[in-house]
């Protein structure tokens, strides 16, 4: 009796678990490459993104019995890859180098002409320069399919602060380009 | 921000991750404890603290409360003065305990917290009688003007049982010559 008793908490708890891994496959599929491209944003670097996507993707499996809402989830995974792909980049003295050789393989260093690459490189070190909150609003709205809706829920924030914020991302964008140019 | 420069930022997020990528994570995961699950359990475990709590909070108050006095008598009888037995009046608690007290160690509380209610100095004649006189009133049986006519007894002086004073002789001596020592102030 004992040993049903103590059985049937454990069978509960296991079934619980292999649901939850079954969700979150599909969790993997719809938002792997979203915490791949958030991740690639701050590092641009193919296996450091990659590195720090999976890290992400981990933390969010021990973590997905309180994230199995969707949308809750996807949320937390841009939060969570954004952060750690920050705190990668932070502690990466050699960042520099790789910077070159990701923005080299991004373009396709065979294909593309060094003037496409110069550009490359004034793109994302205006991007850099913006506040957190312009930089993340315009990496989400400019990935495929992203539209303000969608950055709106990924950030948890009303939608005309995401309009508003890539307004002003847009602008100051724009003013540094135009200075980068001028240099 | 110029649009050639809005496209080259659509095609440099369009980037796909390495056809490894998503095996990894799986194998990552499943070297991984797997997630947390039976959070039902913590929420049991804290619910029952919590209530364990409320009872105690609850229950305290009426533990440190002393002793309820026990009731007086619905209808108590009027006794004669010679079978009652003649007992000087003692505080309600230590009658009522007075059994304890031969077994259980002698109390801690100093002597002056002892509470004492005013029922507890009635002697149980005095209780009997004003019972008695309060259930006439209520019957009608003794109306105001017999009231005023009764002669309480307790002014009468006591003839039974109580000898006459005797003061015995006291001797005194003499002072002498050197008179008696005295303490200085």
């Amino acid at each position: 009796m004992n040993d049903l008793v103590g059985r049937f908490p454990r069978t509960l708890v296991s079934a619980q678990r292999e649901d939850l891994t079954r969700e979150f496959e599909e969790r993997l599929r719809d938002s792997g490459t979203l915490a791949f491209r958030v991740a690639f944003s701050v590092l641009r670097h193919r296996e450091d993104a990659e590195d720090v996507a999976q890290e992400s993707l981990g933390k969010a499996y021990r973590s997905f019995a309180k994230l199995r809402d969707p949308e809750r989830f996807r949320a937390w995974l841009v939060r969570m890859t954004w952060r750690m792909a920050l705190d990668r980049r932070r502690g990466d003295r050699r960042r520099s180098t790789r910077e070159q050789a990701a923005i080299e393989l991004v373009s396709g260093a065979s294909e593309t002409s060094h003037a496409e690459r110069e550009r490359a490189e004034h793109l994302w070190a205006a991007i850099d320069s913006l506040p957190e909150k312009l930089r993340l609003v315009i990496v989400l709205s400019s990935i495929e399919g992203h539209d303000t809706r969608e950055v709106a829920s990924l950030l948890q924030i009303p939608e005309g602060t995401v309009r508003s914020r890539l307004f002003l991302a847009r602008k100051a964008l724009a003013e540094k380009l135009q200075c980068l140019a001028t240099r | 921000m110029p649009p050639d420069f809005e496209e080259l930022l659509r095609r440099q997020m369009a980037i796909e991750p390495s056809p490894g990528f998503l095996p990894v994570v799986r194998r990552r995961i499943r070297a991984q404890p797997g997630p947390v699950v039976g959070h039902w359990r913590r929420y049991c475990v804290a619910g029952a603290v919590a209530l364990a709590g409320i009872v105690m909070i609850a229950v305290m108050p009426f533990r440190s409360s002393p002793a309820p006095l026990p009731a007086l008598p619905r209808s108590p009888q009027l006794a004669s003065v010679n079978q009652i037995p003649s007992v000087r009046p003692q505080p309600l608690e230590v009658m009522s305990t007075g059994a304890l007290h031969k077994r259980a160690p002698v109390s801690r509380r100093p002597a002056g917290r002892v509470r004492v209610g005013p029922g507890v100095l009635v002697d149980q004649r005095q209780r009997a009688a004003l019972v008695t006189l309060i259930q006439m009133i209520d019957n009608g049986r003794l109306s105001e003007a017999s009231f005023a006519n009764t002669h309480p007894t307790s002014l009468e002086p006591i003839r039974n049982g109580v000898t006459a004073l005797e003061v015995m002789p006291m001797t005194v001596s003499p002072i002498g010559r050197d008179g008696v020592l005295q303490k200085t102030r």
